[in-house]
């Protein structure tokens, strides 16, 4: 994305335009975007001396990667435990398939991934699932956070018939109806996936704006096809997130950046204690024994401190007792978005010190970074192969050393990538 | 995930924990467990041809990389005996474990600033590792199954916890087994649950004799992820999931959580002692069940009445990007 | 043919298997030969033998067995079952353990101890100080040596003989013995079973000629164990490092002066006393130059039939997530020969990136080529074309397997790697062939009388000889190693039948 800016809005404009988000409408040299000269993927892609196009390929996706390095790092309060509603959108609209293979496959299958994603950076936090059609909204699954639930129903077969159109109204009510029984101590979360541009409502959604401001509750959407006016200022008024998906990749990037907890910033949010059992996993059966959660038997599972009860998988909610069951490495699994590790900053290419030693991650030699790794046995001729990638990854710009402004030990991107996004600790640091 | 094939090529690190004061304490010295873990890692790599190994040591101070080498201009006498691949490795490790050593000597005159003896930089040794099979992986086009072996001598250290844990289900989702080979001492709770949430193998030697160590290597730990599916693998009977209260250090059943930065303590407190955020009076009983059947069914007659009308608004309110 | 091919696909594990056991404890007597023994065993076979290596006292076969999940059981037990014909693993009163030589000698070759040079005996010649750099053959120009060598060999084979210098005398030999190719009228010829080797990847090829040269050993009276040691010595030696020459025995140099008309090692004219192993017998167990499983072929446990093409598939299928870019690293890794260069679409149109007449004349063996350019060349996978292959004796899966491990880079992030349309079609175009069985036969027909038929009918039952047969039109076909019978039954019926008459 060439014209991504962030201009200071004109104020004066008669149309309300927002060109904070990631879609500005103008362009880099101040015009707008569809003033501007079409951009063709192919005139990006230029040959090298050899006629070669792996290099430009390359630095594309060093890019592309770069880009997405650099992350909000200060220490903010953060919604640790989160109360989020997942809207799916199961009209007629979303039979397009302007996304392979059509909108909805598309958007099931990756809100399975997100259901997962989610509860595995989000453990003690609960999901439901609503999905609304003709007219109407209907509640998938319950507020629970047990993810196979979720994923269960967003695998069901009946859920990706189409009908009609959808009501956004109908599904906020219902979703703010289920969110405000929860505790006020979790953040309160509505997240769209919506594939139409209109929304059939029975009532003024205006009201039901109002609702959600009263109750906390935070919108946002991911829209497979463009932006609509009502929904976006749904959105930036309850304080959530409005994107508009460009192709595959972007989608999976959009709805993605709904998983780390938002920072809270209203100061009504109470803060509380709450009760909670650290089960023992327990593998001693002498018979399978059912799990009160499925109904199915096993040697293995979890008992519930209070009830006895067993259960099959943590984090859940006992279903005996209902107290909150988590394993402590469930809690601690979420410390990572409260002490966020620092980015690193990128080393100038010119006044790097001659260092014999690599990576500090994972050892690759700086003249090979970029290019494979000579782990293991690949030996002979392997070597000039190599040799040669990273010469192509050389000119593409920068040092490709990362330095932790904590330890000041030096990672290679790759690395810096793993660190903040999936080990989220500091290899030099701990 | 696809399942592991019989051909498929595996990635094996061997963190070594080499802190000399844990291993005063036992009867297998540190010499006669390194050669033993030597022969171990030379039939790792006698199994298949396309096994890749990585091998880091750590001490209390440091934690290196021994193969491959950091310093790659480093090339080993030639010696007919042995293996060429096996050769290089062995040479490697050893190297590189006299230097530390060394280096730890002359550290050794410096003040321990905090660092209790018989600690050791085990969660450093474990990000490293996951440093490494992640560089392989996005090296790579076929899968490789990797796994992180520790050979565990010092005790756990209360401050690496948070690290460690953010490594372990790192390792989780990256599908990488853990498997713990604890020499020295008593059960490490962390390590067990390393193993027991990445899928890895857990054990504890009884007896420090001179040929157990290897025995139990080419046992249990050789063993990849497609032969596990096929042998037995020695398993806990119990691990401890249960907290320690920052408070007391207590181990709880049923504790309270600071819904902030998730704190677990024993009692109720007014205050979270670890962020400073007041609590308010009442307790708050989390409730699971939100059963909202007749909420659906209200909404459903109200959307019926009332069509048209907001469609068409709503139509006119969009504005196309 | 089934026979033969059985005997086609026999592995060096087969062959050990077939030796007598005073043989195997001389070959086990080498470290070397141990740990190439070793690697050429399958995953759990190894596991059993690291379990028991460093156990001093023999253990209950029943607690071996115990070792295995249950629904794996049967697996393992084959498992042992191998490694005993092998005689790695002895058997006593039901208590099992390792054979002690080869125990011993695996043991030393993983802690270097023990005997002397059996990972052959790097060259060190007088000029040790300059060989390292300027004498030294470089890895590409040894690469390149035998992929030249190698592949003027297959391109014999094709039969392209005007354009190729036909190998020496030697590879002739083993290529007539191994009857990959036959003596015809107008020179060599390849045989089906050529065409079925042309199409195997190239581990394979080279374990083939190896275990020839085993046949031929025997027959020319040397010493198996020698020339089986020295081969596992030389599969085990390093590539890119050069070896003494000058300590080998007189069979051992007649070994190495035939080994490299087949390109599987280097000797330099001018410096003979050194030799230096090339990727195609490095990668054989050590794995260096080549990224193939190299060990999948000769496992020899039997899993290489109809799932080979499938297992491939599965060990090659991506990552989710893995980028492009890392799919190119990869494949800049891999010697030039061994890159991809085939690509196959839905509409069983083959692409092929190649300029080598070799791979452009294996493709035509059952690809419908079409156009040729400078370096690519097009075809089409026809019914005509694979029916063709097919009636050479080539299997479907033969074929699919060579494009699956021969698929362009980009199409190796492709689960399955090949187009399920295009492989179901080729196993099709084989079903179809199979399914018309020609055998010589006689037809039985005009029986006079009903009950004439029947009886005639009845005993043809009983000796199973009867392919087709229709009670209606009174016709019967029956085989030709039937025939005979029925003929002597007929006229004994006749005779009867004249007697009855006689009589009445």
């Amino acid at each position: 994305m060439p014209n991504q800016t962030n201009e200071p809005v004109d104020e004066d404009d008669y149309i309300d335009i927002d060109d904070t988000g990631p879609e500005g409408l103008k362009g880099a040299d101040g015009g707008y975007a569809w003033e501007e000269e079409y951009k063709r993927s192919w005139d990006v892609i230029q040959e090298d001396a050899s006629g070669s196009i792996q290099s430009s390929i390359m630095g594309i996706n060093d890019q592309r990667k770069r880009k997405r390095r650099l992350r909000d790092t200060a220490v903010i309060r953060r919604g640790i435990i989160r109360h989020v509603v997942l809207v799916v959108d199961q009209s007629e609209n979303m039979a397009a398939r302007d996304i392979l293979p059509s909108r909805i496959q598309a958007s099931l299958t990756l809100l399975e991934h997100f259901v997962g994603e989610f509860f595995d950076q989000n453990p003690i936090s609960q999901l439901m699932v609503v999905g609304t059609k003709d007219r109407l909204a209907e509640k998938l699954t319950d507020l629970s956070g047990n993810p196979m639930d979720h994923i269960g129903s967003l695998r069901d077969k009946t859920n990706r018939d189409l009908a009609g159109e959808p009501s956004l109204q109908n599904a906020l009510e219902l979703g703010m109806h289920a969110l405000k029984r929860a505790p006020t101590h979790g953040s309160r979360e509505i997240l769209c996936m919506f594939g139409s541009l209109t929304t059939c409502d029975p009532g003024d959604i205006e009201q039901t704006l109002e609702a959600l401001k009263a109750a906390e509750v935070r919108v946002s959407m991911v829209h497979l096809a463009a932006e609509v006016h009502v929904f976006k200022r749904i959105c930036t008024a309850t304080g959530g997130t409005f994107a508009v998906v460009v192709d595959d990749d972007n989608m999976k990037d959009a709805l993605f950046e709904n998983i780390p907890p938002p920072p809270i910033v209203n100061d009504k949010a109470t803060s509380d204690m709450i009760q909670m059992g650290f089960s023992i996993k327990a593998n001693g059966f002498d018979v399978p024994t059912p799990c009160v959660c499925h109904h199915k038997l096993s040697f293995t599972g979890f008992v519930c401190p209070r009830c006895k009860s067993k259960v099959c998988s943590l984090p859940t909610d006992c279903d005996v007792c209902g107290l909150p069951l988590v394993s402590a490495p469930h809690l601690a699994r979420s410390y990572h978005h409260l002490f966020p590790e620092e980015n690193y900053k990128e080393a100038n290419a010119d006044a790097l010190p001659v260092d014999v030693s690599g990576c500090f991650g994972c050892g690759a030699a700086w003249s090979t970074v970029g290019g494979s790794s000579n782990i293991g046995g690949i030996a002979g001729s392997a070597v000039s192969a190599v040799q040669s990638t990273a010469e192509a990854v050389g000119h593409s710009g920068g040092s490709g050393r990362f330095q932790c402004p904590r330890c000041r030990h030096e990672f290679c991107l790759e690395c810096d990538i793993f660190v903040h996004e999936t080990l989220h600790n500091c290899p030099g640091c701990v | 995930m696809s399942e592991p094939v019989e051909s498929d090529a595996s990635l094996l690190v061997v963190a070594l924990d080499i802190n000399s004061s844990a291993w005063a304490r036992s009867l297998l010295t540190l010499d006669s467990a390194l050669q033993q873990t030597i022969i171990f890692i030379n039939a790792y790599l006698a199994l298949k041809p396309e096994n890749q190994l990585v091998v880091l040591a750590s001490s209390k101070r440091q934690c290196k990389c021994l193969y491959p080498p950091e310093n790659k201009n480093f090339v080993p006498e030639q010696d007919i005996q042995v293996y060429e691949q096996f050769r290089v490795v062995d040479v490697c490790i050893l190297a590189g474990i006299k230097e530390m050593l060394m280096g730890a000597e002359v550290a050794a005159a410096d003040a321990n600033r905090g660092i209790e003896e018989g600690q050791t930089l085990i969660s450093r040794a474990l990000s490293k590792a996951l440093c490494h099979i992640n560089r392989v992986n996005e090296s790579t086009l076929s899968k490789i199954w990797s796994r992180i072996l520790i050979i565990s001598a010092a005790e756990d250290s209360p401050r690496e916890y948070i690290s460690l844990m953010n490594s372990i289900f790192a390792a989780q989702k990256m599908s990488v087994l853990i498997d713990i080979c604890k020499v020295i001492g008593g059960d490490s709770v962390f390590l067990q649950q390393a193993a027991d949430i990445s899928g890895g193998t857990y054990l504890k030697l009884d007896v420090a004799g001179s040929e157990s160590l290897l025995q139990t290597l080419m046992f249990t730990f050789l063993a990849d992820h497609y032969t596990r599916e096929i042998l037995y693998m020695p398993g806990n009977e119990q691990i401890d999931f249960r907290a320690t209260c920052f408070c007391h250090k207590r181990v709880i059943d049923i504790g309270y959580v600071c819904s902030v930065c998730l704190s677990i303590f024993c009692k109720m407190a007014p205050v979270c002692s670890t962020c400073r955020t007041k609590f308010s009076i009442r307790l708050i009983k989390p409730e699971s069940r939100s059963s909202s059947a007749s909420n659906g069914q209200t909404t459903r007659t109200n959307s019926q009445q009332a069509l048209s009308v907001s469609n068409s608004a709503s139509l006119s309110q969009g504005t196309l990007l | 043919m089934s026979s033969s091919e059985e005997d086609f696909k026999s592995t060096i594990a087969e062959y050990l298997e077939a030796l007598p056991p005073q043989f195997c404890r001389r070959v086990f007597s080498n470290p070397a030969a141990c740990l190439a023994i070793f690697r050429l065993l399958s995953t759990v076979g190894k596991q059993l033998i690291m379990s028991m290596l460093y156990l001093e006292t023999p253990i209950k076969l029943h607690d071996v067995h115990q070792w295995a999940r249950h629904s794996h059981l049967r697996l393992l037990k084959s498992k042992v079952h191998q490694l005993r014909k092998l005689h790695i693993l002895v058997e006593e009163k039901g208590m099992v353990s390792l054979n002690s030589i080869f125990r011993e000698q695996l043991r030393n070759a993983l802690t270097g101890g023990g005997d002397f040079s059996s990972f052959g005996v790097p060259y060190r010649g007088s000029d040790d100080s300059s060989s390292s750099s300027s004498s030294r053959v470089a890895a590409g120009r040894l690469a390149r040596y035998a992929d030249e060598r190698w592949e003027t060999i297959l391109h014999f084979m094709v039969g392209r003989a005007a354009d190729v210098r036909p190998p020496s005398d030697s590879v002739r030999g083993i290529l007539k013995m191994s009857k990959l190719m036959e003596e015809g009228a107008d020179g060599m010829r390849i045989t089906n079973r050529g065409f079925q080797f042309l199409l195997q990847d190239s581990a394979s090829q080279v374990w083939t000629v190896l275990l020839q040269y085993l046949r031929l050993a025997e027959i020319q009276d040397m010493d198996v164990v020698e020339v089986l040691n020295f081969l596992f010595q030389l599969v085990s030696l390093q590539l890119g490092k050069s070896y003494s020459a000058e300590r080998l025995t007189g069979n051992q140099r007649k070994m190495l002066n035939e080994l490299r008309d087949f390109g599987l090692v280097f000797q330099d004219e001018r410096d003979p006393k050194r030799f230096y192993p090339t990727h195609l017998i490095a990668s054989l167990t050590s794995g260096s130059g080549s990224s193939e499983p190299a060990a999948a072929s000769a496992t020899g446990d039997g899993k290489k039939d109809s799932g080979g093409a499938g297992d491939t598939a599965v060990a090659r299928s991506k990552i989710p997530g893995t980028s492009v870019m890392a799919k190119q690293r990869f494949s800049e890794l891999l010697a030039p020969s061994e890159k991809g260069y085939i690509v196959v679409e839905t509409n069983c149109r083959v692409y092929a990136y190649t300029d080598s007449p070799l791979h452009i004349a294996i493709l035509n063996l059952f690809v419908h080529l079409v156009s040729r350019f400078s370096n690519f060349v097009t075809g089409v996978l026809t019914r005509t074309s694979v029916r063709r292959a097919l009636s050479h004796g080539i299997t479907a899966d033969q074929m699919i397997a060579f494009l699956t491990t021969h698929a362009h880079p980009q199409m190796q992030g492709n689960v399955p790697v090949l187009p399920i349309t295009v492989t179901d079609q080729i196993r099709l175009w084989e079903k179809e062939k199979n399914s018309l069985h020609p055998s010589p036969a006689h037809l039985y027909r005009e029986f006079a009388q009903k009950a004439d038929f029947e009886r005639v009918f009845r005993y043809a039952q009983e000796i199973n000889v009867i392919l087709w047969a229709s009670i209606e039109k009174r016709q019967l076909v029956v085989s030709r190693q039937g025939h005979p019978k029925i003929v002597e039954f007929i006229k004994g019926l006749k005779n009867q039948q004249q007697q009855q008459k006689q009589n009445a």
